[in-house]
């Protein structure tokens, strides 16, 4: 059985919908303190009526990719507001589908830049001694399935969520004295706000046609802030470094 | 660069919470270890346009002597 205390206080990036969303209100619900961070104050608001322990909720309206070079200190001022952190999970990122003969070498960056870069400016700041707990710490990357899997359209985007795989192996070793743990979620695709975002690719048809091919059918977003909660619990303290994929199953079909 | 600024850099590359003065012995700082030569030495290179041999940062024995690598570009 997973729980936290009023203590472990944890730091949700994406946190307005989706996976982080699901995250924040998992960890709330089991005890623990959350600052969810998004662009959108509204969105990040109306999770407070979902919440089970409202009161350790927390926000902070955050564009990521503004002043990118500086989110480190940011992480500072955070802890130095709320206090120190237990947990940052990196849920926010984008998709992008374009096919190589749409590429764009600025929308490439542009993608890199939320999905990749940002996250290792965030974690750099909460490996910070002076920001984390030390022994019981742990950071979430959400990767994807898609980064160890192929598909047309997701050339640049499954990059960015690979390059997150790499960078989780060495990060683990090099903040490993300090007793932090690193590791990153490759979910399939689970059912999010994006589906309406980009209705042209999540078309009806498409939705069917994947639920079937999905061995276990397609997600939910509880499926991965199930892992997640368990990864940043202290059930989990000898497991770092590793890439895990919770995705129905996708990853092992062919064809 | 102050050389005060210099050594608050020093200390955010330790990562650490106490304050450091010039006298201290790096063998006796807890936070000093080979990551944070490395740190010493990229810091240099970004504030001052320095760029030092990591045999020179392990050659240093206290604060000072690493304040002291930045040569005249602190004051």
């Amino acid at each position: 059985m997973i729980k936290f205390t009023e203590n472990d206080l944890f730091l949700v990036t994406g946190a307005s919908s989706g996976i982080g969303k699901s995250i924040v209100l998992k960890i709330n619900k089991l005890g623990g303190k959350v600052i969810g961070v998004a662009r959108n104050r509204e969105r990040l608001d109306s999770i407070k009526n979902l919440l089970t322990h409202p009161a350790n909720y927390y926000t902070e309206v955050k564009n990521l990719t503004e002043d990118m070079g500086n989110l480190d200190k940011w992480v500072m001022e955070i802890s130095i507001k709320y206090g120190k952190l237990k947990g940052l999970v990196l849920s926010a990122g984008n998709q992008q589908i374009l096919p190589m003969n749409a590429l764009d070498l600025e929308q490439a960056k542009e993608i890199f830049d939320i999905n990749y870069f940002c996250n290792i400016m965030l974690a750099k700041g909460f490996c910070d001694r002076r920001i984390n707990i030390g022994e019981g710490s742990s950071i979430i990357f959400i990767s994807s399935v898609a980064s160890i899997t192929g598909n047309a359209g997701i050339i640049n985007y499954s990059a960015s969520k690979g390059a997150i795989n790499s960078a989780v192996r060495s990060m683990a070793i090099e903040v490993a004295k300090q007793k932090i743990r690193v590791n990153s979620i490759l979910p399939g695709l689970v059912k999010t706000e994006l589906f309406e975002k980009w209705k042209e690719f999540y078309t009806k048809e498409y939705i069917e046609q994947m639920n079937k091919k999905y061995p276990l059918g397609i997600g939910s977003p509880e499926y991965i802030s199930d892992m997640c909660c368990f990864l940043i619990s202290e059930n989990a303290k000898w497991i770092t470094g590793q890439c895990f994929v919770v995705d129905g199953g996708i990853s092992l079909t062919v064809g | 660069m102050k050389k005060q600024d210099l050594i608050e850099e020093i200390k955010n590359v330790m990562q650490r919470e106490k304050n450091l003065t010039l006298e201290m012995e790096l063998k006796d700082i807890e936070e000093w270890d080979s990551l944070t030569v490395v740190g010493i030495a990229a810091l240099y290179d970004k504030f001052m346009g320095i760029k030092i041999e990591i045999n020179d940062i392990n050659k240093c024995k206290t604060i000072s002597d690493i304040v002291k690598l930045a040569g005249d570009k602190v004051y």
